[in-house]
């Protein structure tokens, strides 16, 4: 159920997509018309909803398989990834 | 106007000769640039790749056909669909390629679902989707230089030129050089982007003064009213999923040096449609001030038609040129990432046996360069909104979609699973191609939904049906792939 929390802002975001109740307003809003308006609001929205789920939800079991046995990961110094040496963390 | 667009070409040329400096001569190079890319190169090559003469010819045409519904409907929806799937889908595509050495969907897949077939009947599907695209950048190339240079130089000039930019500097510099000629392209048309709305804006007198005169002559453009549907802006939410299946944004996301690269590319993309989209659809609407006129595909060059009456002379030329970087940007990755689908794919098939490193980059350049070749020649022939060819070929990736996400986040799905929901996809989206194509405001049943809002779950449902009918896959194999998280 944690693991759920940070997706939330992203689906909140899914259903307020749709701004049904500004589909015939013509009212202007930082010199935009408000259905555009809301969207450019909509893409900030969607920047913060996503540094939570970085934050949040960073696949770190995921980053580790990428190091285990991989062709590669003699190159990688160890702990450079922060996915790594920092669980949790985004 | 001319020589800044020659000028501008020759810079890219020679960012893509000189990477070919950095370049080793093996494949793992030449596809993935050895998986050394960095966050911001890679947010660049990303976001670059993704915006092409859609984002710029396309959307100011079609935001001038139907006003500012077309933001909501492909930006706002890109720029949380998009940045989304890089992070669930994008990074353990990266994981497996960075574990196990793929390098094209194909291997993953093939491999996934332990299955050649699948890989076999992927590769067509994913190429012959992708021609469209390249389609968009070629023919998109021929409408800018035309649009600048005026009557004097036909279409076919502008996709010539673009094309032998392109093949140059794609097969000398692979992916490093493409990435690297992608993040200068990138930059270039998002500071030019807003440079060209700033200056034509105020030249109409002021975003406000702007806005008075499009509410005065076409008010219908400043709301969605009846040119948007609620059910087509819920339904158009499913097309940005395409990028889920886009073989050059896949090859990009293998590129990444580690996780920690993806960071900046997930957070920062909304901003970076919003920089690109905003000022689209702000001139593709204010075209409407101008050029009250424009009927079909002639509404994808109002953007130029902006800039030459706006802006004439060494800015117009620069403008034209952020035109030209969009289209390029895109074109080099996918003519390149079908190059390596080719070459890993199809040409140790052919011959029986795995190519060595010098074969595969040159067999990967042959390939590409026909590729390009080929959609040149198509340019002459197809004369098509270059909106309407996007969105089918975004449809089609879409309804891909399912097999990946079932292939990495659910343990049951099998390999005959894949091959149906492949095959539902592929007989749904012929359907809906024949009814809908060559017509604008197709839906389905007329209610407003987007095709792909049928076919998506049509190839889902194939997929889990035939998965749960059919005998579990190799626990073993599956654990690769299908982690914890």
């Amino acid at each position: 159920m944690k693991r759920l929390v940070p997706l939330l802002p992203v689906l909140a975001l899914l259903v307020l997509h749709t701004d049904v109740w500004l589909w015939n307003d013509a009212t202007m809003l930082w010199g935009l018309p408000i259905g555009l308006s809301y969207h450019v609001g909509f893409c900030v929205a969607a920047m913060a909803a996503l540094a939570i789920l970085v934050r949040y939800r960073w696949p770190r079991e995921l980053v580790e398989a990428a190091y285990e046995g991989a062709a590669t990961a003699a190159a990688e110094p160890a702990g450079e990834d922060d996915g790594r040496s920092a669980p949790g963390k985004g | 106007m001319l020589p800044v667009v020659f000028l501008y070409l020759g810079l890219v040329l020679a960012i893509g000769l000189w990477s070919h400096r950095m370049a080793r001569s093996t494949g793992e190079d030449f596809f993935v640039a050895g998986r050394t890319i960095g966050p911001f190169v890679l947010l660049m090559t990303l976001f670059g790749t993704h915006m092409t003469a859609f984002a710029l010819l396309g959307a100011s045409g079609e935001s001038y056909r139907i006003g500012i519904g077309v933001f909501g409907l492909m930006a706002s929806s890109s720029a949380l669909i998009a940045p989304t799937l890089f992070f669930f889908v994008g990074m353990r595509v990266w994981r497996l390629g960075k574990q196990y050495g793929y390098v094209t969907q194909v291997e993953l897949l093939s491999e996934r679902f332990q299955s050649p077939l699948l890989g076999l009947c992927l590769f067509p599907v994913l190429a012959v989707l992708l021609v469209p695209y390249l389609l968009i950048g070629v023919m998109g190339g021929g409408i800018t230089l035309s649009e600048i240079g005026g009557d004097a130089i036909p279409t076919w000039v502008g996709s010539v030129l673009i094309t032998a930019v392109v093949l140059v500097y794609v097969c000398f510099g692979g992916l490093r050089g493409t990435a690297w000629v992608n993040t200068f392209q990138t930059c270039f048309f998002m500071v030019i982007g807003a440079v060209t709305v700033w200056l034509i804006v105020g030249r109409l007198g002021g975003l406000e003064t702007a806005m008075a005169r499009v509410a005065e002559s076409h008010p219908e453009m400043l709301v969605r009213g009846d040119n948007v549907r609620p059910l087509q802006l819920v339904t158009y939410l499913l097309i940005p999923a395409s990028v889920g299946m886009f073989p050059h944004i896949f090859q990009h996301w293998l590129s990444a040096r580690r996780a920690a690269t993806f960071r900046a590319p997930v957070i920062l993309y909304p901003a970076c449609i919003l920089i690109v989209w905003l000022p689209s659809v702000l001139l593709g609407v204010f075209g409407r001030i101008d050029f009250p006129d424009l009927v079909g595909p002639q509404a994808n060059s109002v953007l130029v038609r902006m800039i030459a009456l706006y802006s004439p002379g060494v800015l117009g030329g620069l403008l034209a040129a952020g035109v030209f970087a969009a289209i390029m940007s895109s074109l080099d990755s996918q003519s390149l990432a079908l190059g390596t689908m080719f070459t890993r794919d199809v040409m140790p098939r052919l011959l029986g046996r795995k190519l060595a490193d010098g074969e595969q980059v040159l067999a990967g350049r042959l390939f590409l360069a026909s590729v390009l070749l080929l959609t040149l020649g198509l340019s002459f022939v197809v004369n098509r909104s270059i909106f309407g060819l996007a969105v089918w070929c975004f449809t089609g990736y879409t309804a891909l979609l399912p097999i990946l996400i079932g292939a990495l986040f659910w343990r049951r799905a099998t390999a005959a699973g894949a091959l149906a929901s492949l095959a539902t996809a592929f007989a749904s989206w012929l359907y809906f191609f024949r009814a809908g194509w060559g017509k604008p405001d197709y839906s389905v049943l007329g209610s407003g939904a987007m095709p792909v809002a049928v076919i998506v779950p049509a190839a889902a449902l194939a997929l889990i049906v035939v998965s749960l009918l059919t005998r579990p896959p190799d626990t073993a194999v599956v654990e690769r792939f299908v982690g914890d998280d």
